[in-house]
């Protein structure tokens, strides 16, 4: 002691000053964070996120409507206890993160001293399911107690003799970051170390059940300006915008100032060019290895900016991409990151992936700027689902963006996935459904097939029918549309797996569309069903007869079968045939007469779907079909058009003698209209009736459009130059009369029609 | 100085180097993240690329979309550290852009060195790479617990 007591004296003498040092570094650091602050309080209430208590001595059992949350590295019976909690950030879905703050309230502690750690949560998970054991019903946690990260975010020593009530703070401001630049969000698990704590009671944390003192997340963020647009003239791009105010019951901590203005030519701004927090740029000065170039700062809070080549002069025909970050008067920009290069916060390779952006190409002779673009977080995006004026929902990876095709930003922060979604989800409006809400039906690749509202992000429900993977999208038969032959209570969810290891036990799949129950199932190669190899395309709802119509492959051949008609109350196969290996869906013609069907690389089969006859066929050449088929004019005989390798094509199909009469004895004919129409690695085109014009994906980069009449490639609309991007499958909004697509730079552009 | 304070000085310094980094990061958090639990020997992977429908699934740098169903990878982990780990493969298209990720999480009882083998399959037949002949040079990323451990580079063709 009297060794330790020169030290203890000068530190009493020094603590005074220590105090008012890390007084003064608080003071420098905590006000200048960002502009908004806004503290989320998880509550029994809230529809998205949760929290729950995992227990290795009830291994079995799910606490998720638990007051509290008990975490103990080795508790009273000697078995570990941890909690998992999701905060829900559904009202913040276009912010960028400057600090994140979890609070947790202690009720009970313990008689030792441990520290609790927070590591990020790896997989999907539901709190009114998830147990030690599993994570969903019946699915199984890939290490029983959760699966996380190995590398806790952050730690706090909780003292055993601490007084309580108290509440205790984790900085996840890292997580929050990255979940806003793309990884996934599946929350937080909470575990005392036992290499540092040993405490047979564990600590008791509130719960979002508990009456008072439920968890917070304190969110500090500035929000992106809205309703970007531009307007492309003669050598100049206008751009307009709307600055954020401040979020109802939010702390102001700075003002708004302006913006910043990004531009690029040819390609678009780059995710990683991000101006630094706390910097002052010029204007003409470059940001970011692709020398991105800063073309406008403000901080008179303008909302509209004429590039005119202040910066270099705009050369006509070229895209030009445009990034406008906020910025408040303390210079910190609507980023994920704090500072540009390193320290906490520091910007990954996302840093700017949510700011809004967007393309205008000038032109002597005509605007052709794109509506809005949206940057799923640079992964490679699904063809967008539609609901007119409502959402255009897309699959990016692991990730499901559901964004508002008026404004092209996001209704909902993403959500979450356990696998990758490869297909376009399906939609469906609240007032046709029979669940009454906006909807996306998604299967993934993680055998789950998942219904999100979208209006919300809840995932109202997620099952895994048959343990297999979907790549395609699912149908669904509403019941509303249907006739008195369907005799389900409510909407029908279908889909077919693909099942690589099988070429002939594949399934299909039939749910209700209410609560995710399996209907029905047909399994392939079992009792009198034929060989099922796996499922590529979304079926073809028959409403008229009473059926639904899949495709798949066919193990190479012919000798098994590759369409089916199913019974859509049973799933009963109707009909199957042998036309060799079908990658794309079936399409009904508008009457529901014929059945059109492209085989890989073969032939356009013209089938009556009564009989299951085939009608006619034809075969371009050029490497036979690579798409599906779109069906123009509203009766017999149809126009269809579809691609192959390298072009479009257009045929009429009438039935013989009568054109609009088919006879399974007299068949039907194929006639050219025109074509091949060169477009390079064409998508499915997209035409119905009354549209004059088709609209095809390009892996040039471009939206196509082709007169429905003649076939020329009279206009395009070009979303990235970039060498090696794919325009994928293209999609419509009827209602605000877009034409949106997603391309492979992770991109998804709107632009209006016609061109 | 006096000696006392010469004493106490590494520890004000780490004091007041922290202060500073909490400055110098913009926001001041409550963050103390746990190292990883230390490998005697470096982690190593081997990477393996197949048609995954194909007996035996062998190795493969070049595969031709015709007949391609599944792309199967398989990672053979070596001296992972005990601990919960989570590896991802990242899927990456020839223009550089991330196409898919797979992540699994998987434990090695602490004090040992586990060798654990993760395969993983992705759909090729069917989607977006065969329908619109994805060819190219695409890439492989490998990760352990966020940090890159690999790549590998394959051939999609015609």
């Amino acid at each position: 002691m009297r060794r330790l007591f020169p030290y203890l004296r000068w530190f009493a003498a020094i603590f005074p000053h220590l105090i008012a040092v890390f007084s003064l570094f608080a003071a420098l650091n905590s006000p200048a964070c960002a502009r908004e602050k806004k503290t989320l309080v998880t509550a029994a209430s809230q529809k998205r996120g949760g929290d729950t208590q995992l227990d290795a001595s009830a291994s079995g059992t799910n606490f998720g409507s638990a007051t509290s949350l008990n975490v103990a590295a080795k508790g009273s019976t000697g078995q570990a206890s941890r909690a998992i909690v999701q905060f829900d950030l559904s009202s913040y879905p276009n912010i960028g993160v400057k600090r994140a703050d979890m609070g947790l309230t202690v009720t009970s502690v313990g008689n030792k001293t441990g520290s609790y750690e927070v590591h990020p949560a790896t997989n999907l998970w539901q709190e009114s399911s998830a147990t030690w054991t599993n994570r969903l019903t019946g699915t199984a946690w890939t290490t029983s107690g959760a699966d996380f990260n190995a590398t806790a975010t952050a730690s706090l020593t909780i003292n055993g003799s601490s007084a309580t009530p108290a509440t205790y703070t984790w900085g996840i401001t890292a997580d929050v970051q990255s979940w806003y630049g793309g990884a996934q969000n599946f929350g937080h698990a909470l575990l005392e170390n036992p290499s540092v704590g040993n405490d047979v009671n564990g600590i008791l944390f509130n719960s979002r059940e508990a009456a008072s003192s439920t968890p917070t997340l304190a969110l500090t963020f500035l929000q992106q300006v809205a309703n970007l647009k531009a307007t492309a003239g003669n050598g100049t791009v206008t751009l307009t915008w709307t600055n954020p105010t401040t979020i109802s019951g939010a702390t102001s901590l700075e003002a708004y100032a302006g913006v910043l203005i990004l531009r690029q030519v040819d390609k678009p701004v780059s995710a990683t060019s991000v101006p630094a927090d706390g910097t002052t740029y010029t204007a003409c000065s470059t940001i970011g290895a692709s020398a991105d170039v800063v073309v406008f700062v403000d901080n008179t809070s303008a909302i509209t900016f004429t590039d005119s080549g202040l910066c270099g002069g705009l050369t006509n025909d070229h895209a030009y991409s445009y990034k406008v970050f906020a910025v408040d008067t303390a210079h910190y920009y609507s980023t994920e990151c704090s500072t540009a290069t390193s320290g906490s916060g520091a910007c990954s390779a996302n840093g700017s992936a949510i700011v809004p952006e967007v393309v205008a190409i000038p032109s002597a002779t005509a605007s052709a700027q794109a509506i809005w673009v949206f940057n799923t977080l640079a992964m490679a995006a699904s063809a967008p689902g539609i609901n007119p004026s409502t959402s255009a929902v897309t699959g990016s990876n692991t990730l499901l963006f559901d964004i508002d095709p008026q404004t092209g930003l996001q209704i909902v922060p993403p959500v979450s996935f356990g696998g990758a979604i490869s297909s376009r989800p399906t939609l469906i409006d609240s007032a046709d459904d029979s669940i009454a809400q906006n909807v996306a039906y998604v299967p993934g690749q993680d055998n789950f097939v998942y219904a999100v509202n979208t209006d919300t992000g809840i995932l109202d429900w997620i099952v895994n029918p048959v343990s297999a993977p979907f790549v395609a999208s699912a149908g669904l038969q509403a019941k509303l549309f249907s006739g008195a032959t369907y005799t389900l209570a409510q909407d029908l969810v279908v889909a077919g797996t693909h099942n690589g290891a099988t070429t002939s036990a594949n399934r299909f799949v039939a749910l209700n569309a209410n609560t995710g129950a399996t209907a029905w199932t047909v399994t392939g190669n079992s009792g009198t069903v034929p060989a099922l190899d796996i499922v590529n395309s979304a079926p073809a709802i028959d409403y008229l007869h009473g059926a639904i119509w899949f495709a798949s492959r066919s193990n190479a051949g012919t000798a098994q079968p590759s369409l089916w008609k199913l019974d859509p109350n049973a799933g009963t196969v109707l009909f199957s045939a042998k036309l060799g290996p079908i990658d794309y869906s079936p399409t009904l013609a508008p009457l529901s007469d014929i059945l059109f069907v492209s085989v890989n690389g073969g032939s356009l089969l013209a089938i009556d779907p009564v009989t299951g006859t085939t009608l006619a066929s034809v075969n371009p050449g050029d490497g036979g079909l690579k798409s599906s088929v779109a069906v123009a004019g509203g009766s017999l005989p149809y126009t269809v058009v579809f691609s192959t390798s390298t072009k479009v094509w257009a045929y009429k199909f009438a039935c013989t003698p009568v054109v609009n009469v088919c006879s399974t004895v007299t068949g039907g004919t194929f006639t050219l209209l025109w074509g091949g129409t060169a477009v390079t690695t064409p998508s499915t085109p997209l035409t119905f009736y009354p549209l004059t014009k088709v609209y095809v994906g390009g892996g040039d980069g471009k939206i196509h459009e082709l007169d429905l009449a003649t076939g020329v490639d009279g206009k395009q609309r070009l979303l990235n130059s970039s060498s090696g991007v794919t325009v994928g499958d293209v999609s419509i909004d009827t209602t605000l009369s877009y034409v949106i697509a997603s391309a492979t730079d992770g991109r998804v552009y709107a632009f209006t029609f016609p061109f | 100085m006096t000696e006392a304070m010469r004493k106490m000085n590494p520890n004000l310094v780490r004091l007041l180097a922290l202060a500073g980094a909490m400055v110098i990061s913009g926001c001041a958090q409550n963050t103390n993240p746990v190292p990883p639990p230390g490998a005697a020997q470096p982690v190593a992977m081997m990477l393996t690329l197949c048609n995954s429908s194909e007996q035996g699934c062998s190795d493969g740098t070049s595969f031709s979309l015709g007949n391609f169903r599944d792309l199967g990878i398989g990672v053979d982990w070596k001296n992972v550290p005990g601990g919960t780990h989570t590896q991802q493969v990242a899927l990456v298209q020839p223009n550089g852009v991330v196409y898919q990720t797979v992540s699994h999480s998987f434990a090695v009882p602490d004090g040992m060195l586990g060798t654990p083998a993760i395969n993983d399959v992705i759909p090729v037949a069917g989607t977006f790479i065969t329908q619109r002949s994805q060819t190219g040079e695409w890439t492989i990323e490998v990760s352990l617990d966020g940090q890159t451990v690999g790549t590998q580079k394959f051939q999609f063709t015609e």
